[in-house]
């Protein structure tokens, strides 16, 4: 009986020039797939700029990696991946047509992408309070230890024991011009990251404002699907970007 | 679902027939219009009102070439009226024009589908060029830009002391409307095709598009970043591109060409299409290699994103890297000729009329060959080294983009403009408006070539007097090729009103679009077409869309 | 029609991927912390194998989170597509960066910097120094000057 009016609930959701459902869905999924290519040249972009320039410069780059806090990165890989996972029951839920857990997983999704992005404000904090953001106070002199506060200084005592395990080669203490345009370029990919996450948990919120009034079903819920390969997708850039920033600390 | 009787006796009462132009008639059913053909008659206002202003940039820079000394009082203006027509016709007129104008309203018509896949994204397309040429155009209005259509750092970037970043938030937002544009077309002809439409029973101009799609959606993302990444160094005041912060503006022109190379074959591939569609049917022929001509389109589109560099040669990059460029460079012209063999091939033997569509394109298979072929000129790196940044390249450029673009799309807005309005233009003053196009643009262009090779720079305010003789030519050629766009602006005006009716299918060609009313209703078919012929069936006299062939006629 | 065409990956694999993608994240971590070029006595190892550990875990998350492998030939052809796109961007521009070399010896600038300072191109011993016109403007000259930390 659900079922029926699940599935008239779904032809009505057909759009006129759409034959019936599945055309509709494969094109919307293929609709998807072609903006996350232009994504994936957006950000490509970037990373060909980064890539060129690390060719050029890979002393500073190194250097300039070797003041990121790689193991808050790592963190936050992992946490990315996590929701990428739960992103992924949801979407599952939905193709069951159980709009009570697509709530609930892409609930548990914006808590672990809103961790993500408290951990890269965290980040953030640090960076400012040791003088490395380009264009606003990036200083060639690192700051001292009482400069930068207790709270800085506690991630820097934890950094310190992983350089004391695993030791980097050769860091210096003075940061040079081109350790600046290294960390225009973190700052730009993060931050642009960064957003693209932020739009998805305001999509997300729209999403749950639909799964609570029913508007879900196993015969349609594209948006649901739709929105799991974008976020699945910001999972990747982050993927391909904390090598590439974080883990420089040998050439 | 049965199939539309084919009769070209039909012409149904102009009265009391609904139609995609009076199904309603307020303006906001317009500006919220999700049918596709009122969108593309948006766009193809929109794109009228750039293109005078783009021209209204060309006009100062012609002017003041009359004279070796310029006539501008000051060399910035004359680099703020450059950038101008740059900008509008490279962005805002040529990369839409024939997509978003015969593309959005023909596609659905062609394939026999009731809309794009995506209509509400298709209006939020027009809405992002109107968003983004509002900021272009604010950029002029408060004093213009003068770093040239290519914003070539560090100049743009650090040293201009011009409105860059509002225009480059145009053309980013702009960026946007392409994509969607193109996303929605490949979605619309991957799925939306009607029963028995096969990928290689589709008219030429869909493959066209479908090739152009792919450049609008892997093209312009990188664009979008280089030119962000030019305003964050803008507005940060931080170096990307500067050398002295250890940056590097060949990376800003490799960024910027990997997009803009490929946004020319945007401009010229869906030209490509109006001209296979238009010289079958005014030679009554089936196009030569069909298959051959469908896939040189998406291999132009493929090899068009391996060439960039070839911008490039004088800036500093490396022999090696300029040697593979120029191989590359050589490779995409081979897809191209067969595209020109097989039209040359259709015609041979065909039956042709030299209406003013078939004026246009037989004007366009000309200038495009020679724009053509000083493109191969300069793709070799020697000759290159020579001719780089001179007026040759500028003749290049306008010979396949005016002598070719602008071409096919006055040549389409004529074929199809009974279709799209229900009235004829008038047949007389085509002609003469084609033949003036043709022989105003031959006499401003062809001595930008001697001009090029004796080596007067381009983006150049004033000359040595010996140059003086070809400016003034160009500029005369100039005005005489103003007449000929003004006249089909006055006199398609004028056939809204006055012209004939036209029916079905005044040109009686076999494509699925005409097999409908003139103007189409709104949901293009009465009933879902049915295709089983081969395209282009002049021979067999089979249209798309018939389920029974009819026995050959005249 | 629809149901025919409609795959529910079972939650077992997802979580089967995430375990996956967890530990290589931990093996990028470690192989990261081993001095590779030095291993292997050759150049640019280190980034060969964290880029291809971060394209292991893209594959993973595309094929299977992302449902690519349950999907139709052309989903595969446009996620394809696009990572095809990005590598032709990066290979080409990379050929120029890769193969400038410069004569021995050269007084102008290397291809590859490695020291902190940046080595700028001494200027031309009859270069004509443009006058001050061409200088940039005071609000877009670029400061050279270290800022001074905050009070």
């Amino acid at each position: 009986m659900t079922e029926h009016i699940a599935t008239e609930h779904a032809h009505s959701l057909v759009q006129h020039q759409f034959e019936d459902a599945y055309q509709q869905k494969e094109a919307a999924t293929l609709g998807m797939w072609a903006f996350l290519a232009t994504e994936v040249l957006f950000f490509g972009g970037l990373f060909v700029a980064y890539t060129i320039y690390r060719h050029q410069y890979p002393d500073p780059f190194r250097q300039g990696a070797l003041n990121l806090k790689w193991y808050l990165g790592g963190i936050n890989t992992a946490v990315l991946l996590l929701s990428s996972f739960t992103m992924a029951m949801a979407v599952h839920a939905a193709a069951i047509g159980s709009n009570a857990k697509i709530i609930r997983y892409l609930v548990l999704t914006i808590i672990v992408g809103g961790a993500f992005l408290g951990i890269k404000a965290t980040e953030y904090y640090i960076e400012y309070r040791e003088h490395l953001i380009p264009g606003l106070n990036f200083a060639h002199d690192p700051p001292s230890e009482e400069e930068v506060g207790p709270f800085v200084g506690a991630f820097e005592k934890v950094q310190g024991w992983f350089d004391r395990v695993v030791p980097p080669r050769q860091k210096e203490e003075k940061r040079s011009d081109t350790e600046e345009m290294f960390f225009l370029f973190y700052f730009i990919m993060t931050a642009i990251h960064a957003t693209h996450m932020i739009v998805g948990i305001g999509i997300m919120l729209v999403l749950i404002w639909m799964a609570k009034h029913e508007m879900f079903s196993a015969q349609w819920h594209n948006p649901v699907e739709n929105f799991g390969l974008y976020w699945h997708f910001v999972d990747i850039v982050w993927v391909f970007l904390f090598p590439t920033l974080y883990l420089l600390r040998q050439p | 679902m049965t199939a539309i009787p084919y009769s070209p006796d039909y012409a149904a009462p102009q009265t009391g027939r609904t139609t995609y132009l009076n199904a309603t008639h307020t303006i906001r059913s317009w500006l919220l219009t999700k049918d596709h053909k009122r969108i593309g008659i948006l766009y193809m206002i929109s794109i009228t009102i750039f293109f005078m202003i783009g021209a209204g940039g060309a006009a100062l820079v012609r002017i003041n070439l009359l004279t070796p000394a310029g006539i501008l009082s000051e060399p910035a203006q004359y680099n703020k009226a450059f950038t101008i027509h740059g900008v509008m016709m490279v962005f805002f007129f040529l990369v839409p024009s024939i997509p978003a104008t015969l593309g959005n309203f023909l596609l659905p018509l062609m394939i026999g589908a009731r809309d794009v896949a995506f209509p509400k994204i298709n209006l939020a397309s027009w809405y992002l060029l109107i968003i983004g040429s509002s900021f272009a155009l604010s950029a002029i209005l408060f004093g213009g830009v003068d770093t040239g259509w290519t914003f070539y750092t560090p100049y743009s970037s650090t040293f201009s002391n011009t409105h860059v970043v509002l225009m480059i938030v145009g053309i980013f937002i702009n960026g946007f409307s392409s994509i969607l544009t193109g996303l929605n077309f490949v979605v619309t002809i991957h799925k939306m095709r009607a029963p028995g439409m096969t990928w290689f029973r589709l008219p030429l101009f869909v493959w066209a598009m479908y090739a152009t799609s792919l450049i609008f959606i892997l093209g312009t993302p990188v664009i979008a970043i280089t030119l962000a990444l030019v305003a964050v160094e803008r507005l940060l005041r931080v170096g990307i591109f500067d050398p002295a912060l250890g940056g590097d503006p060949i990376l800003f022109q490799h960024m910027f060409w990997f997009y803009s190379h490929p946004a020319v074959y945007i401009m010229i591939l869906p030209s490509f299409g109006v001209i296979s569609e238009v010289i079958t049917c005014f030679a009554r022929k089936r196009i030569f290699g069909y298959v051959f001509v469908a896939f040189s389109s998406v291999a132009i589109a493929i090899i068009g994103f391996l060439v960039w560099a070839h911008h490039l040669f004088d800036a500093g990059i490396s022999v090696y890297s300029g040697l593979i460029f120029s191989l590359l460079s050589f490779l995409v012209a081979v897809p191209t000729a067969v595209k020109v063999f097989s039209w040359t091939a259709t015609l041979y033997k065909g039956s042709v009329s030299l209406e003013t569509p078939m004026l246009y394109a037989l004007g366009f298979i000309g200038l495009f060959t020679i724009g053509g072929l000083t493109g191969l000129m300069l793709a070799t790196l020697g000759l290159d080294v020579h001719l780089h940044d001179t007026y040759f390249v500028i003749a290049h450029f306008h010979y396949v983009m005016v002598g070719g673009a602008i071409m096919a799309y006055l040549g389409g807005i004529h074929f199809w403009w009974p279709k799209m309005t229900g009235k004829m233009y008038p047949e007389f003053w085509g002609k003469i408006a084609a033949a003036i196009t043709f022989l105003g643009f031959n006499l401003t262009f062809f001595p930008q070539f001697v001009l090029g090779y004796l080596g007067m720079p381009r983006r150049y305010h004033a000359y040595p007097p010996e140059f003086q003789v070809y400016n003034v030519l160009s500029t005369a050629g100039a005005s005489v090729l103003a007449v000929g766009y003004v006249l089909p602006l006055i006199y398609l005006l004028w056939s809204l009103k006055y012209g004939a009716e036209a029916g079905p299918n005044p040109f009686r060609s076999m494509s699925l679009e005409w097999q409908t009313p003139s103007p189409p209703p709104t949901e293009n078919f009465e009933r879902t077409p049915i295709c089983s012929q081969p395209p282009y069936a002049y021979d067999l006299q089979t249209p798309m869309g018939s389920p029974v062939p009819t026995a050959a006629a005249t | 029609m629809a149901d025919e065409h409609d795959h529910v990956v079972p939650t077992q694999v997802y979580a089967r991927v995430l375990a996956v993608l967890m530990l290589l994240l931990v093996v990028t971590v470690a192989a990261a912390c081993l001095d590779l070029d030095h291993i292997f006595h050759a150049p640019y190892w280190n980034m060969t194998v964290a880029v291809l550990i971060a394209i292991t875990k893209a594959v993973l998350i595309i094929l299977f989170f992302m449902h690519v492998k349950y999907s139709s030939r052309i989903v595969w052809a446009f996620a394809s597509a696009a990572f095809v796109w990005l590598g032709i961007m990066m290979t080409l521009s990379l050929s120029d960066y890769t193969t400038r070399n410069f004569p021995e010896g050269s007084p102008t600038m290397p291809a590859v910097q490695t020291g902190p300072e940046i080595i700028r191109p001494a200027p031309r011993p009859d270069a004509v120094v443009p006058g001050a016109s061409a200088a940039p403007l005071p609000h877009t000259a670029p400061q050279r000057t270290p800022a001074a930390p905050p009070a």
